[in-house]
C-alpha cells in the first residue's frame, strides 16, 4: 500500500496534499451526515413543528374572577373593571431623567467619553439632566391634575411601590442566595444574585379607576410621545406610561358603620354612653375569611404552570403578573374562583385566526356568613365599645392587674340545623388598608398576631365548656343516671388532697355543694362531679367521645389554616394507670392536654344540640341540598341532650348558675335580650403566660418576659327563640389572657344574641344596618 | 513614441495573458463567487438592507481586492509578510490598549475587535490572518527545522502572539482557527506526522480536560471564563435533552438547529423568510447564515454549500500542487486550511456539533472584514496560480526517511 501510494505520487508535498484532501472531505462528510440527520431524521419532528409555531402569536385574554356572595346575596368580592395608569419604574425611582441624561451626553459626547474622568462625565450628565427631571415633574402634574387627584398623594404612591419594592428586592434576593447556593452547595456571595428583579422592570400603576375623559386625554399624550422631532422628544417621558385595563379585586363590605345600642352593655360601658345608640366604624370586616390578592409567586407556577412539563399550555396556570388569592376561602377556592383565560392564536403573516379559546370566568362562591351580622359582631367586639377592653369587673376585685389593655379573642355563630357559620369573628382584625400598605406589621407581630384567624387557627383549653358534653357523655354510655345524685359534699375530688382538685366555691371559702345531680353540677360548674364522672367513664372511653363530636381533627370548614387541636391518647403516662385516671380527670373539665378551637366548640354543642347528628361545619353553602351518603352520628340519648341543655339553661338562669350574673358594683344579668331563650355554659381555663423571644435566640425561656398572663374567657351558648322547640344557633366566644369566662365572654355572646336579633335571627327584626363602604 | 507606448502595452497584454491563462485558481474564484452569491440570496432572506449592501458594497470591494492582490508578484509578499505580520500584530495590540478612545475602537458585542474607519469597521484579526499564513509560509519555505521537535514548536510559539492578542478582545472564535491552519501547513510542509499527532492529541486532551472540569469541577477551579464554560455546558445540557439553558445561552444553538431541522430535503423556499424571522435567530445574516440557506434551500442547499468548499480548497490545494515556488504552495495550503478550519467550526455550531462561538461562515456570511480577507486569500491563490511554471525549480519539502504511508 505504502509503496504503492508512492509509486502513484512521487512527491512526498502532493501525497501530503492528498492526506490533506481526504481530510477536509471526512470532516465535511461529518458535516454533511449531521446536517442530513436534523433534516431528515424522524426524530427532529419536534424541532420541525417548534418552527412552524413560532409563526402562530397566542394572545391572552384575561378572565373575570369569581364573586363572592355573603348568605344573603351581598357581594363580599369582585373584579371591577377598570383602567389604570401605569408608569414605568424607573419613572417612578427617578432614575430614569438620569439614564436619558447619560444617554443624551453620550451621544453628543461620543468621541470624548471614554477619556473622561467619572466625576467629569457625572458633570456632564448633570447638565443634561434638567429637561429630563422637568419632564418628570410635569408629567407627575399632569397625571395628578387629570386624575383630579392631590399631587402629593401621587408622590406617596411612588413612595409605597418604591418600598414595596425594595422590600420584595431584599426578600428575593435573599431567596436567590439561599438556593444558588442550596444548588452550588457553596455560600454565594451578594453579587452572583443582586439582579434586577422584574418589579424593576416593569410598569406600576399609579392611578386606577380612572374615567373615560381622562383616558384618551392620556393616551393622547402618549401618541404624541410615540412620535418623531422635537414635539415628541419633549414628551420622550409618555413612553413610560401605559394606560391599560384591569380588573381590581374589590372588596365592598370591609369597611362599613354599624349603628349599636349600648343600652345592653354592660352597666359600666352602657353608662359611658349614656345608654345612646353609637355608630361604630369597624375596619377589616371579615378579612380572615375572604382572604386577599396577591402577586403570583414562584410556587404558584410550579404548583400549576402555565406551560406544563410535557410543553402542552396550561391556560388556567399561572404567568407573572397574575394575581393570586392568599389566605382565606380566596385561597381555598383560588382553583374555582380564577377562571381560565382564553387564547387566541394567530398567524403572523396573514393574521388569520387558527384556534380561538374562549374565557371561562371563575365560579361565583356563596358563603354561608351573613356580612351584616359578622360587621355587628365585630362592631360590639371593636375598641370603642371595651368589650374587649380588661375590665376591673372581668376577675374578683384586685385580681385584673392589666385594665384598659386590649384584649384578642374571636366569637363564632353556627346555626345549628345545617352547620352554617353566620359569622366568625377574630379580634385583632385586619384592615385591609394596612393589608395592602403594612402587611409585615400585621404579620410580624408575635404578641397580638393579627393574622391569626382565631375562630380556626389557634388552639384554647377548654375550660369548664366542655362540662355539657362530659355529662350528656356519661348519662349516653349509662355511667350517670339522668336523675342521679352524686355526692359534692367534700368540696374536693381526691381525700387527702384537699386543695388540688377542688371546687371552685369551695377554693373561694365558701360551701362545698353537696349532693347534686347533673343539672345541677352544670349550674354551679362543679369540678368534683366532673371528676367522678371522669373516674367512671375512663380515659380510653371519654377520648373515643370527645373525637365523636370532632376534637382532635379539623372540622373541615374549608379554612386553609383551619387547625386540629389535640385531645388527649391514653395512656397518656406508660404503667401508671392511677396517674392516667388523674390526668383523665382534668381533661373532664377542660383542662390539661386538650385544646380546641372556637370552631371546634360550636361544631361540639351543635353536634350535642342536634342529638348526635354530626354536619360539618361549613363558610361556603353547599350547590345542591343533597344530604351526604352517610350521616355521622354520635350516640347521644335524648335523656343526656335533656341533662345537658337543662344543665346550660340552669347555668344561664337560674340564680345559683354560673353563666348568669355579672358582679361589678352589684350583680346584673348577663343575658338581656328579648324573646330569646339562652343555654350557655362558661369556662374559665388556665393559660400559661404568654412570653416573647425577646433576646431573639430563637427559643422561649424562662428568662424571657412575660407579656400576656391571665385566663381565657369562654362562654359557648345554645340560643334559640322563645317560640322554637330547640336550640337553633351555637355561639362561642373566647378571650385570651383576661378574666372569669362568664364576666369576660358573657356579655360579648349577649352582644351576638342582640346582633342577630338586629339581623332578623331569634325572631328579631333587621333593623337599620351599614351597608358597604 | 510608438515604441514606447507599445512596449509597455505589450508587457502589459503580456502579463494578462499570463493572468489569464487557464488554471486551478480560477475554479477556486468560482467557488468563492459561487459561495458569496448564495450566502447574498441566503442574506437577502432575513434582510434586504444587508443583502443590498454586500451586493453593492463588500462584494465588489472585495473583487477589487481580489484583482488588487493578482499583481505582486509573490516573492515580494513574501519578503513583506513579516512586515506586515509586524503591522497586523501592532493593530491587535492596538485594538485591546485600554486608552484607546471608543470612537476609534468601539466595543460591539462585548469586544474591542473592530477599528472604526468611519465608512467601514475594519477588524485587524482578519488581516491577522493573512499576514500570519504569508509569514508562516515565508518561514517554513526553506527549512526542515520543523521536522525536529523543537523546531516544530517555534512556529507554534509564534502563533501564540496573535491568538493570544485576539483572545483578550475577546475573540475566541477568531482565535481558534489559527492553529489549524498553522497545523495544516506543517503538515505540507513535511512536518513528521507523529510530532503532529502527538501535539494534535496534546491538544485534544487539553480540550478534554477543559470539557470534564467545567463539567464536574466546583467552580473555583474553572478555567475558561464563565460566558464560554456556559456554552460548553449549554451544549451538554442540550445533547442530553436538558432545556435549563434554551431560554438564553443555548438559545441561538437550539433555534439554528431548529431551522436546520425545519428544512428537510429541499428547504422552505420562498417560506423561509417568515420562518426564520419568527423564529428569532440571533446574527441570522451573519454568524448563523448557514442555517437559514438549510432552511432555506434543504439539505441540497447544504450539500452544495460543502460542495463550493471543497471545490474551493480542493483547487486551492491543486494551485498548490502545481506551484513550485515552496511559498506559493505554502500559502496556499495555509489559507484552504483557514478558510476550511472556518467554515467547519461555523457550520458545526450550527448544525450541534460544537459549542457556539462568535465566528463567520466564510464568504457566505455578511460582514465587511471577513469577506475581505477571504476574498484577499482568493486573490492571492490566483496570483500563484497565475506565476509561469519554472521547469528547473528545486523541488521542496520532499523528506525521505519516511515513517508513515504520507510520508
Amino acid at each position: 500500500m505504502r509503496r504503492r501510494l508512492r509509486q502513484m505520487i512521487p512527491s512526498m508535498f502532493h501525497r501530503r496534499l492528498l492526506l490533506l484532501v481526504l481530510v477536509a472531505i471526512g470532516v465535511l462528510g461529518v458535516l454533511t451526515v449531521q446536517t442530513a440527520r436534523l433534516t431528515l431524521a424522524s426524530g427532529y419532528d419536534d424541532r420541525r413543528a417548534s418552527a412552524q409555531d413560532a409563526l402562530f402569536t397566542p394572545q391572552l385574554v384575561p378572565t373575570v374572577r369569581g364573586r363572592i356572595f355573603d348568605r344573603k346575596g351581598r357581594i363580599l368580592a369582585e373584579d371591577r373593571p377598570g383602567t389604570e395608569v401605569a408608569v414605568s419604574f424607573e419613572v417612578i425611582s427617578g432614575e430614569w431623567a438620569y439614564l436619558q441624561a447619560r444617554r443624551a451626553a453620550y451621544v453628543d459626547h461620543r468621541s470624548a467619553w471614554t477619556g473622561m474622568s467619572d466625576a467629569a462625565r457625572e458633570r456632564l450628565i448633570q447638565s443634561y439632566q434638567g429637561p429630563f427631571d422637568e419632564q418628570v415633574r410635569r408629567l407627575w402634574v399632569t397625571l395628578a391634575e387629570a386624575a383630579e387627584v392631590s399631587p402629593e398623594m401621587l408622590a406617596e404612591r411612588r413612595r409605597d411601590i418604591q418600598e414595596r419594592v425594595a422590600v420584595l428586592q431584599g426578600f428575593l434576593w435573599q431567596r436567590w442566595r439561599e438556593r444558588r447556593s442550596a444548588e452550588l452547595g457553596r455560600p454565594v456571595s451578594w453579587d452572583e444574585v443582586t439582579e434586577p428583579i422584574a418589579e424593576q422592570k416593569q410598569a406600576h400603576a399609579v392611578l386606577d379607576q380612572i374615567g373615560p375623559v381622562v383616558v384618551s386625554r392620556l393616551r393622547g399624550f402618549i401618541a404624541e410621545a410615540s412620535g418623531d422631532g422635537e414635539a415628541a422628544e419633549a414628551l420622550r417621558v409618555w413612553r413610560e406610561v401605559v394606560v391599560r385595563p384591569t380588573r381590581q379585586r374589590v372588596y365592598p363590605w370591609s369597611e362599613t358603620t354599624v349603628l349599636l345600642e349600648t343600652a345592653t352593655l354592660p352597666e359600666p360601658l352602657a353608662t359611658q354612653f349614656n345608654n345612646e345608640p353609637v355608630a361604630v366604624d369597624v375596619k377589616g370586616v371579615g378579612v380572615h375569611l375572604l382572604g386577599r390578592m396577591r402577586p403570583v409567586y414562584a410556587e404558584d407556577a410550579q404548583r400549576r404552570p402555565y406551560v406544563k412539563e410535557d410543553g402542552t399550555i396550561d391556560l388556567a396556570g399561572y404567568l407573572p403578573g397574575d394575581r393570586v388569592g392568599e389566605f382565606g376561602l380566596e385561597r381555598t377556592f383560588e382553583d374555582q374562583l380564577r377562571g381560565v383565560r382564553g387564547r387566541i392564536v394567530r398567524r403572523v403573516d396573514d393574521a388569520s385566526v387558527s384556534s380561538n379559546t374562549p374565557t371561562q370566568a371563575g365560579e361565583d362562591l356563596h358563603l354561608t356568613v351573613d356580612i351584616s351580622l359578622q360587621a355587628r359582631i365585630a362592631a360590639a367586639m371593636s375598641e370603642e365599645i371595651g368589650l374587649m377592653e380588661s375590665q376591673g369587673w372581668h376577675a374578683k376585685p384586685g385580681e385584673v392587674e392589666n385594665v384598659g389593655e386590649r384584649l384578642n379573642g374571636a366569637a363564632v355563630v353556627l346555626e345549628i340545623e345545617t352547620g352554617e357559620v353566620l359569622a366568625a369573628v377574630s379580634v385583632p382584625t385586619m384592615p385591609r388598608d394596612l393589608l395592602e400598605r403594612e402587611p409585615a406589621t400585621l404579620r410580624e407581630d408575635p404578641i397580638d398576631l393579627p393574622y391569626l384567624n382565631r375562630v380556626v387557627a389557634r388552639p384554647y383549653m377548654p375550660g369548664s365548656t366542655v362540662k355539657p358534653l362530659i355529662v350528656a357523655f356519661a348519662v349516653s354510655s349509662g355511667e350517670l343516671g339522668p336523675d342521679e345524685i352524686l355526692d359534692c359534699s367534700r368540696g374536693y375530688l381526691w381525700e387527702g388532697s384537699p386543695n388540688v382538685y377542688r371546687d371552685w366555691r369551695v377554693k373561694a371559702g365558701g360551701a362545698p355543694f353537696g349532693p347534686i345531680d347533673a343539672v345541677e353540677a352544670l349550674a354551679v360548674s362543679s369540678n368534683t362531679f366532673m371528676g367522678m364522672l371522669a373516674y367512671r367513664l375512663g380515659p380510653e372511653r371519654l377520648s373515643d367521645w370527645y373525637a365523636r363530636v370532632g376534637l382532635g381533627r379539623r372540622t373541615g370548614s374549608g379554612l386553609p389554616d383551619e387547625i386540629s387541636g389535640t385531645i388527649p391518647q391514653p395512656p397518656y403516662r406508660a404503667a401508671n394507670r392511677a396517674a392516667v385516671e388523674r390526668d383523665n380527670a382534668f381533661i373532664a373539665i377542660g383542662q390539661g392536654p386538650i385544646d380546641w378551637t372556637p370552631l371546634q366548640a360550636v361544631h361540639a354543642y351543635a353536634t350535642l344540640a342536634r342529638g348526635g347528628v354530626v354536619i360539618p361545619p361549613r363558610f361556603v353553602q353547599a350547590d345542591t341540598l343533597t344530604p351526604p351518603d352517610v350521616i355521622e352520628r354520635v350516640p347521644l340519648s335524648a335523656s343526656a341532650l335533656d341533662v345537658a341543655l337543662d344543665g346550660m339553661w340552669s347555668s344561664a338562669n337560674e340564680s345559683q348558675g354560673t353563666t348568669r350574673h355579672l358582679s361589678y358594683l352589684g350583680r346584673a344579668p348577663i343575658w338581656n335580650a328579648e324573646g330569646v331563650i339562652v343555654r350557655a355554659k362558661s369556662g374559665t381555663a388556665q393559660a400559661t403566660p404568654l412570653r416573647i423571644d425577646s433576646d431573639g435566640d430563637g427559643r422561649v425561656t424562662r428568662d424571657d418576659p412575660i407579656v400576656k398572663r391571665g385566663n381565657h374567657a369562654w362562654v359557648v351558648a345554645l340560643v334559640q327563640p322563645e317560640d322554637s322547640a330547640r336550640p337553633t344557633h351555637a355561639i362561642a366566644v373566647v378571650v385570651e389572657y383576661s378574666g372569669s369566662g362568664g364576666q369576660v365572654a358573657g356579655p360579648i355572646v349577649n352582644q351576638v344574641v342582640h346582633a342577630m336579633q338586629a339581623e332578623g335571627y331569634l325572631g328579631g327584626v333587621r333593623g337599620v344596618v351599614g351597608g358597604p363602604r | 513614441m510608438n515604441a514606447s507606448t507599445a512596449k509597455p502595452t505589450g508587457a502589459v497584454l503580456a502579463k494578462l495573458k499570463l493572468l489569464l491563462r487557464p488554471h486551478p485558481g480560477w475554479y477556486a474564484l468560482l467557488a468563492a463567487v459561487g459561495l458569496a452569491l448564495m450566502g447574498t440570496a441566503a442574506i437577502g432572506t432575513v434582510s434586504e438592507h444587508f443583502a443590498s449592501l454586500q451586493t453593492t458594497r463588500w462584494l465588489p470591494l472585495g473583487l477589487i481586492a481580489v484583482a488588487i492582490t493578482l499583481l505582486p508578484p509573490p516573492r515580494l509578499l513574501g519578503q513583506l509578510s513579516y512586515v506586515l505580520f509586524g503591522v497586523a500584530v501592532a493593530l491587535l495590540v492596538f485594538v485591546v490598549l485600554p486608552f484607546v478612545p471608543r470612537s476609534v475602537v468601539p466595543v460591539i458585542n462585548g469586544a474591542t475587535a473592530w477599528i472604526d474607519l468611519g465608512f467601514f469597521n475594519f477588524q485587524p484579526a482578519e488581516f491577522a490572518k493573512v499576514a500570519f499564513i504569508l509569514a508562516v509560509a515565508w518561514y517554513l519555505r526553506h527549512r526542515e527545522s520543523h521536522r525536529r521537535r523543537l523546531g516544530l514548536l517555534l512556529p507554534f510559539v509564534l502563533m501564540l502572539v496573535p491568538v493570544g492578542l485576539i483572545l483578550k478582545q475577546p475573540d475566541l472564535g477568531t482565535a481558534l482557527v489559527f492553529a489549524p491552519a498553522l497545523l495544516v501547513m506543517l503538515v505540507a510542509a513535511g512536518a513528521k506526522l507523529r510530532h503532529l499527532t502527538a501535539l494534535l492529541s496534546v491538544g485534544v486532551t487539553a480540550i478534554v480536560i477543559n470539557v470534564v472540569i467545567i463539567l464536574y469541577a466546583p467552580a473555583d477551579m474553572q478555567v475558561l471564563a464563565p460566558h464560554q464554560q456556559v456554552r460548553i455546558k449549554a451544549m451538554a445540557a442540550q445533547a442530553t435533552g436538558d432545556t435549563q439553558y434554551l431560554q438564553n445561552i443555548g438559545y441561538q444553538q437550539d433555534k439554528a438547529m431548529t431551522l436546520v431541522a425545519a428544512g428537510g430535503f429541499t428547504g422552505l423556499g420562498e417560506r423561509s423568510a417568515t420562518v426564520v424571522k419568527y423564529n428569532k435567530l440571533p446574527y441570522d445574516y451573519n454568524d448563523m447564515i448557514f442555517a437559514v440557506i438549510v432552511n432555506r434551500w434543504g439539505l441540497l442547499g447544504a450539500v452544495a454549500v460543502f460542495g463550493l468548499y471543497l471545490l474551493l480548497i480542493g483547487s486551492m490545494l491543486l494551485v498548490a500542487a502545481r506551484s513550485q515556488d515552496p511559498f506559493g504552495r505554502l500559502v496556499c495550503v495555509g489559507f484552504a486550511g483557514i478558510i476550511l478550519t472556518q467554515a467547519v467550526i461555523n457550520m458545526g455550531m450550527t448544525v450541534g456539533l460544537l459549542p457556539i462561538t462568535g465566528i463567520t461562515l466564510p464568504l457566505v456570511s455578511y460582514g465587511g472584514s471577513s469577506l475581505l480577507f477571504t476574498l484577499v486569500m482568493v486573490g492571492l491563490v490566483l496570483n500563484i496560480a497565475s506565476q509561469p511554471r519554472r521547469p528547473l525549480a528545486r523541488p521542496s519539502f520532499e523528506f525521505e526517511n519516511g515513517d508513515a504511508i504520507f510520508q
